[in-house]
């Protein structure tokens, strides 16, 4: 799966959302699952569309720089064979079709009318290359993890592919989109840029609606659409994407007329961009967890009490209502958003049966007691880093402070960049860390299986959960799949609570008035998101 | 000043240049015949010099590779997370990249690999970008340089003027408004000046682009003049401050007082009193330019600028070994180089420094 960092390296992968608020401020259809190629924008033309990115890249490749945003700009250029829709589901990407004859093996139809930027068609070759390109940690360091359960890639026919996994997995098949490690391009253009892939001298090559002209790591990139694609011409001929490190630069360059379209608004800079005279900012529901994470090998939160008191030292409603004032966010009542289990249940009845969860309810007064039974009842002292991309964490973890403090714990927080957060997280030294990350894929356990699975940032291992885990991984009948899911969120945020959900963040776009995009849930910036926007009247 | 400096302001330079080279051409041969330590001739002493201090910059730079080495070893990350992002690699992957990137072996010989291929003019390959360093640093050292350089030319033709008037105005209303500007301009944290130049000359008078560093010559010019005028405002109230002073020490030495009964004309007394001023100023110079290599990170960082600052910053972070080390080491040399034209320079201004070069 991948992870974003909104600035260079970042926060994750992003959650899904058929967001009612969108369709309402859009005045267009909230039907995600709607075909790419019935996401056509239905407006007029626009001869360049400006785009302001948060932070910086250094690679266009999402294999070798797996930044959320640098998924949402490859997105424009490189296909993979599916993408994701905020139900759940898959379509049809460079895959016409597909099937699944046992549990270990997809056999997909290639497109026939898919065609390189540099004009040769796409072969079934293609993607066998480009799988393989994809699955090798010389090319591929960010995602090939992601597919450590493939087996083989093989041409089977002139426009057939067969994958064969090592074990069952039933969510693979995200696996083999673009919004996680898959990006297809030809066999012959990867052969002769092996691992030099989205430099400045060897740009992405791709069947998507647009092809990269120019790339200047740090500075910006520069598309023009190609008018061969398959899912036919977009309104939008070139765009211009500018990286900017700093926030208030961004917003003055808003100001000053030279942006059309701001990708990733934080909820804490949402209400100034809203106030900002000609934009309007549309969101993505619950798009991002926020959590704690426990390491309960590191003292003192090998204690439960420890973690229940630092737990219900947060006041997560307060928290939400007043000082994320953005609006679309809500208290998280498990690691999995409600949209995550769309596969499952509507939107009301997953938010539902998460709710369900027991919660560690805010109550200083508890967490002192909990405090008191522990090893340490006159508290201790502990660090807590929030990425210096997300300033709410930070926010959050000055109120944590202050909270603790009043109970006798000295919390010590600082920022820190997002590469020293990573690494803090899972050097298995640091008892307290701040999780963040995004659902991508809409697969029901994407966040349950990185936060609990093999090699989990609190270093955590539990017979009933792995063993729940192993189940939901093979569980083909969804709903069984979404209750064994909410099964482990209940051993995670409750039992053995290792993990504390604090909030469900929006992933919000600033739109000048007068550009519009047909439709907006998570999804839709991991598939050729362009192809979607055009001038409105 | 002295009268000895008195002697040196007033003597031609021309003249005093002709006279040196002379003496060390002709006076070597018969100094040495009579057992005296012979004057060496002014290139032999240069060539020293420069010799010298190459030398002792290249002791310095291995230095520093060995520390910058270990600096980015030990400081906070891991560099098979940064590779492989938040979701932790399988094992396999893990052990690959380790083999890939060499980082299975020995520290110490991590570093003689890295030292040997160095020195063979292989500066490495960066894991971040997934291109060579050289590569990487021929696409972002033209930025950096024009920045910097632009910069420094605002500051120091801003800068040394406003100190003269300053010197020569002491405290009157203009020398008093110049300090307390170059006060601010010291103050003043230079993403927070970066940010008030883009409100002003990018949003309300739109009269800059807010970012990017341009295509072409005057594009270019275009959207450096923003970014440079930053580094500029915080250098240049240094170089006010040390000019004034220097200036005004000048004014009122003996040689001036002299040279203003005798009836010289103010201007050109303030030409002379300048040209004794320099050396102070120009070594404050000497510095501010080394400070503006290192100081370019916010700046880039505020103006979306490709250059060799923000690249830094950026590898430090992702524990990018090969590219930290090699910028590392470029602004360490650029520094050492720039400290040797500076002393260099004191030759061309002061025969008072030729004369000590060659004992």
């Amino acid at each position: 799966m991948p992870s974003l960092f909104r600035s260079r390296p970042a926060v994750w992968r992003v959650a899904l959302v058929a967001s009612v608020a969108t369709a309402t401020l859009l005045g267009a259809s909230a039907q995600t699952s709607a075909a790419v190629s019935n996401r056509a924008a239905s407006g007029g033309q626009i001869a360049t569309l400006t785009v302001a990115a948060p932070g910086s890249r250094a690679n266009l490749y999402p294999g070798n720089e797996s930044g959320t945003v640098n998924y949402w700009i490859d997105a424009l250029v490189q296909e993979g064979l599916v993408h994701p829709t905020a139900n759940g589901t898959y379509q049809p990407a460079l895959a016409t079709s597909w099937s699944e004859p046992n549990a270990t093996t997809y056999v997909f139809q290639i497109r026939k009318n898919a065609r390189f930027s540099d004009g040769t068609p796409l072969t079934a070759a293609d993607v066998v290359a480009s799988i393989d390109y994809a699955a090798s940690a010389k090319y591929s360091a960010q995602t090939a993890s992601y597919l450590a359960d493939l087996a083989s890639a093989t041409q089977s026919g002139p426009y057939q592919v067969t994958v064969k996994l090592k074990a069952p997995q039933v969510s693979f098949l995200s696996e083999l989109s673009s919004s996680a490690a898959l990006w297809v391009s030809s066999k012959s253009f990867l052969q002769a840029h092996g691992s030099d892939l989205g430099t400045p001298t060897s740009l992405v090559l791709g069947t998507g609606p647009y092809k990269v002209t120019k790339f200047v790591p740090d500075e910006g990139v520069w598309l023009t659409r190609d008018s061969t694609w398959w899912g036919g011409v977009p309104k939008v001929k070139n765009i211009v994407v500018t990286f900017y490190n700093d926030e208030s630069a961004e917003y003055l360059a808003a100001k000053s007329g030279a942006v059309d379209l701001a990708l990733w608004i934080m909820p804490t800079q949402e209400p100034s961009w809203n106030s900002l005279s000609g934009f309007h900012v549309i969101n993505a529901l619950q798009a991002s967890y926020v959590g704690l994470i426990f390491d309960p090998n590191v003292k003192p939160f090998n204690e439960l009490a420890v973690r229940k008191a630092v737990a219900e030292a947060f006041p997560r409603q307060t928290f939400v209502n007043r000082v994320l004032r953005g609006g679309d966010s809500q208290v998280a009542t498990a690691i999995t958003a409600p949209v995550s289990l769309r596969a499952a249940y509507s939107q009301a009845g997953a938010t539902a049966k998460l709710a369900s969860i027991p919660q560690n309810t805010f109550s200083l007064s508890a967490a002192k007691k909990e405090l008191a039974s522990s090893s340490y009842p006159h508290g201790f002292t502990t660090t807590l880093d929030w990425p210096n991309n997300g300033p709410q964490l930070g926010l959050a973890a000055a109120v944590l402070a202050s909270n603790l403090k009043q109970i006798g714990i000295t919390l010590k927080v600082s920022e820190v960049p997002i590469e020293t957060w990573l690494g803090n997280m899972f050097s298995n030294k640091y008892g307290l860390n701040f999780m963040w990350d995004q659902v991508m894929t809409g697969d029901q356990s994407e966040l349950a299986g990185f936060l609990l699975g093999a090699g989990n940032p609190s270093d955590f291992s539990n017979a009933q959960v792995n063993s729940l885990l192993n189940t939901e991984y093979a569980q083909t009948n969804p709903q069984k799949r979404a209750q064994e899911i909410i099964e482990l969120n209940k051993l995670a945020t409750g039992t053995d609570l290792v993990d504390a959900p604090l909030w469900w963040e929006p992933i919000g776009m600033a739109f000048k008035d007068g550009i519009s995009i047909s439709s907006y849930d998570f999804a839709t910036f991991y598939s050729p998101w362009a192809a979607g926007i055009s001038a409105s009247s | 000043m002295s009268a000895e400096a008195t002697t040196v302001a007033w003597a031609p330079a021309a003249a005093l240049s002709a006279s040196d080279s002379g003496k060390g051409a002709s006076g070597a041969g018969s100094v040495e015949e009579v057992g005296v330590p012979r004057k060496r001739s002014l290139a032999e002493a240069l060539a020293r010099i420069i010799l010298l201090r190459t030398a002792g910059s290249v002791v310095m730079l291995l230095v520093i590779s060995v520390l910058i080495f270990l600096l980015t070893y030990l400081s906070p990350g891991n560099i098979i997370t940064n590779l492989t992002g938040l979701h932790p690699p399988t094992p396999a992957v893990a052990a690959a990249l380790r083999r890939e990137y060499g980082l299975n072996q020995p520290l110490v010989v991590q570093y003689l690999h890295w030292l040997d291929r160095f020195v063979h003019g292989n500066w490495g390959r960066s894991m971040r970008d997934q291109t060579s360093v050289s590569q990487l640093f021929a696409g972002r050292v033209g930025v950096t340089l024009a920045l910097v350089g632009l910069g420094f030319a605002m500051a120091v033709l801003a800068s040394v003027p406003l100190g003269v008037i300053a010197a020569r105005r002491a405290g009157g209303m203009l020398d008093r408004t110049i300090s307390a500007v170059s006060v601010v301009g010291l103050s003043a944290p230079a993403f927070a000046t970066g940010l008030l130049l883009l409100y002003v000359f990018a949003y309300l008078v739109s009269a800059f682009p807010p970012a990017g560093a341009g295509q072409g010559l005057f594009d270019d010019l275009d959207h450096l003049a923003l970014p440079a005028a930053t580094l500029a405002i915080g250098v240049g109230a240094y170089i006010v401050r040390l000019t004034r002073t220097a200036m005004r020490r000048e004014l009122g030495s003996d040689y001036v007082v002299f040279a203003r009964a005798r009836g010289v004309s103010e201007r050109r007394l303030t030409f002379v009193a300048l040209r004794n001023a320099a050396i102070p100023v120009l070594t404050m110079a000497g510095l501010v330019l080394s400070y503006l290599v290192g100081a370019t990170i916010l700046v880039e960082s505020t103006f979306s600028l490709p250059g060799l600052g923000l690249l830094l910053q950026e590898s430090v972070e992702f524990k990018d070994f090969a590219v930290v080390q090699f910028l590392a080491l470029f602004i360490a040399a650029v520094i050492a180089a720039i400290m040797l034209l500076v002393d260099l320079s004191y030759l061309v201004l002061s025969p008072e420094w030729r004369q000590r070069l060659r004992r």
